[in-house]
């Protein structure tokens, strides 16, 4: 049984190694990217002549900007709901669903395999030049923490782009619902600034959102600029997600199922 | 014999009216992509309003003509992803799909820029534009610098889009991917919304005479905020010209090389 999930798996790591020159295009503008906002930051810190600004160094920010490009290819799966669009939109679907394995078991495995690939083609080796160039002082509790937020990232938004994929039932072409919650995972993650220098207020409701996870949290762990206490409710906000996610999964794959509709193919 | 660039434009603006309709029979998708242009702009001016509540801000630039600049970078890069969808744009190539367009008895350019749509990018053109309006009500203007706003900012876009579409060709020719074009202008999109100075030299260098945006942003804002001269006015749009007649050339020599039916 764990041989077909394996398998699975396995041929959603190789559909991602037909595309090495993406990912090596990809690598490349990752980097380019955060050296827009350390040249705009930099600005920033030299023109306000501080030494530090929401508790971040000029050093800090340069990292914190690296650290969120390398972790956001890894820490969220929307691949599930592009994956049940692509089924429903060339009928594959069809096949899919009398394959010995369970459809959800055969999207969710597949996106893993993706992210898998991701994870060890950019995202490891870009987490390793900036440990050693930033000069990150890991311990292997940061280490853990930094990955149990970003598996934990990785689950929630599975079950968040699995509900937005089973959309694809009623509506066929959801890109644009895709692209909406990718942005907001962006700007809700930390992607855009990060969550400490928010108003209170904002940064109290991005705090209980589980975008978080995605990149400010699983970032700042590895900056040593949140404490055990906030890594920890981190977590449980996380889990507080998942649960209520995953029961809603469940429901809502049970019914919607029966009335899957397959076009093209 | 009606004139050649009327024709081309009519034929452009029939093409657009097309494109919506098509666009707007998937409402809620149409709506999505406004909502998601509309996220995406957000992104610019939430990183401005974090930095000078922050700190003091960048030197030389107020927080409302941050958000002028910030307003006129959407603006010119959602336009230029209305006119070109790369992606789109690779697929035809790619597919052969070009084809039925290229038989048409306009020109190259305007067939190309009518061949695909990126319509969803309207939402961010709109967006920017009422931010826009507003700084630009708080900052106040002077004819003499709107007019030069206008001219730099015109003939700034016209430079993007040749220059993408050259580019679009190049790196089909070379590589059939868009892949790398995308990313290119996502960065370069990224990279105008902020002042040139901040990026030292060599970046200065960068996003004008490599790659041509600041032309189309930095410069255009420089001249409504008054503190450009006229010497360097009329310097930004001859490098405009000049590069936009490069890059036709350019795109001219290149669009040879694409393949009928495919393959």
């Amino acid at each position: 049984m764990i041989d077909r999930y394996a398998a699975v798996l396995i041929i959603g790591f190789k559909q991602q190694l037909a595309y090495k020159k993406d990912y090596f295009i990809s690598l490349g503008f990752r980097i380019f990217a955060s050296f827009i906002m350390i040249a705009v930051w930099t600005a920033v810190y030299l023109n306000s002549s501080v030494s530090s600004i929401g508790g971040l160094t000029l050093p800090q920010m340069y990292i914190y900007f690296f650290l969120i490009n390398a972790i956001a290819i890894a820490s969220w799966n929307e691949t599930v709901a592009e994956n049940i669009q692509d089924d429903i939109q060339n009928g594959t679907i069809t096949t899919a669903l009398v394959k010995p394995v369970a459809y959800t078991a055969q999207v969710f495995f597949s996106s893993l395999g993706n992210n898998s690939f991701a994870g060890l083609a950019v995202t490891v080796p870009f987490l390793i030049l900036i440990s050693f160039i930033g000069h990150l002082v890991l311990t292997l509790q940061s280490v853990a923490f930094f990955l149990m937020e970003i598996v934990l990232s990785f689950i929630v938004s599975t079950f968040i782009f699995f509900l937005i994929g089973t959309l694809a039932i009623y509506l066929t072409n959801i890109w644009g619902i895709i692209a909406v919650t990718e942005s907001l995972y962006m700007l809700l993650g930390g992607g855009v600034v990060p969550l400490n220098l928010l108003p209170p207020w904002a940064g109290g409701i991005f705090a209980a959102l589980p975008m978080q996870l995605s990149l400010y949290t699983p970032a700042a762990t590895l900056l040593g600029i949140v404490s055990t206490g906030e890594i920890v409710q981190s977590l449980l906000v996380g889990v507080a997600w998942a649960v209520p996610l995953f029961i809603l999964s469940v429901l809502v794959w049970s019914r919607v199922r029966g009335k899957i509709t397959s076009v093209g193919g | 014999m009606e004139n050649r660039l009327v024709r081309d434009i009519r034929f452009y603006l029939l093409s657009q009216y097309y494109w919506w309709r098509g666009f707007l029979v998937y409402r809620e998708q149409a709506a999505m992509w406004l909502i998601y242009s509309l996220i995406n702009i957000t992104y610019s001016y939430i990183t401005v309003a974090v930095i000078y509540t922050v700190s003091s801000g960048i030197a030389g630039w107020s927080y409302y003509q941050m958000l002028f600049l910030v307003s006129t970078a959407t603006i010119v890069m959602n336009a230029l992803y209305y006119n070109v969808n790369i992606g789109w744009l690779m697929d035809l190539l790619r597919r052969g799909g070009m084809d039925p367009y290229l038989i048409r008895p306009y020109g190259r350019i305007s067939v190309f820029l009518s061949s695909q749509e990126g319509i969803g990018s309207a939402g961010g053109i709109v967006g920017a534009f009422v931010v826009l309006l507003y700084a630009a009500s708080v900052i106040g203007a002077n004819p003499v610098g709107l007019l030069a706003y206008l001219v730099l900012l015109v003939a700034g876009a016209i430079t993007l889009v040749l220059f993408t579409l050259m580019l679009v060709m190049l790196f089909y020719h070379l590589l059939r991917s868009a892949q790398f074009v995308q990313k290119l202008l996502n960065f370069v999109g990224q990279a105008s919304q902020y002042p040139l100075a901040v990026y030292g030299f060599v970046g200065q260098l960068l996003f004008t005479l490599v790659l041509p945006v600041g032309f189309a942003s930095y410069y255009p804002a420089k001249a409504f905020l008054s503190s450009i001269s006229l010497a360097g006015f009329l310097e930004a749009l001859l490098i405009s010209f000049a590069i936009s007649a490069i890059s036709y050339l350019a795109f001219n020599r290149l669009q040879v090389y694409y393949l009928s039916g495919g393959g």
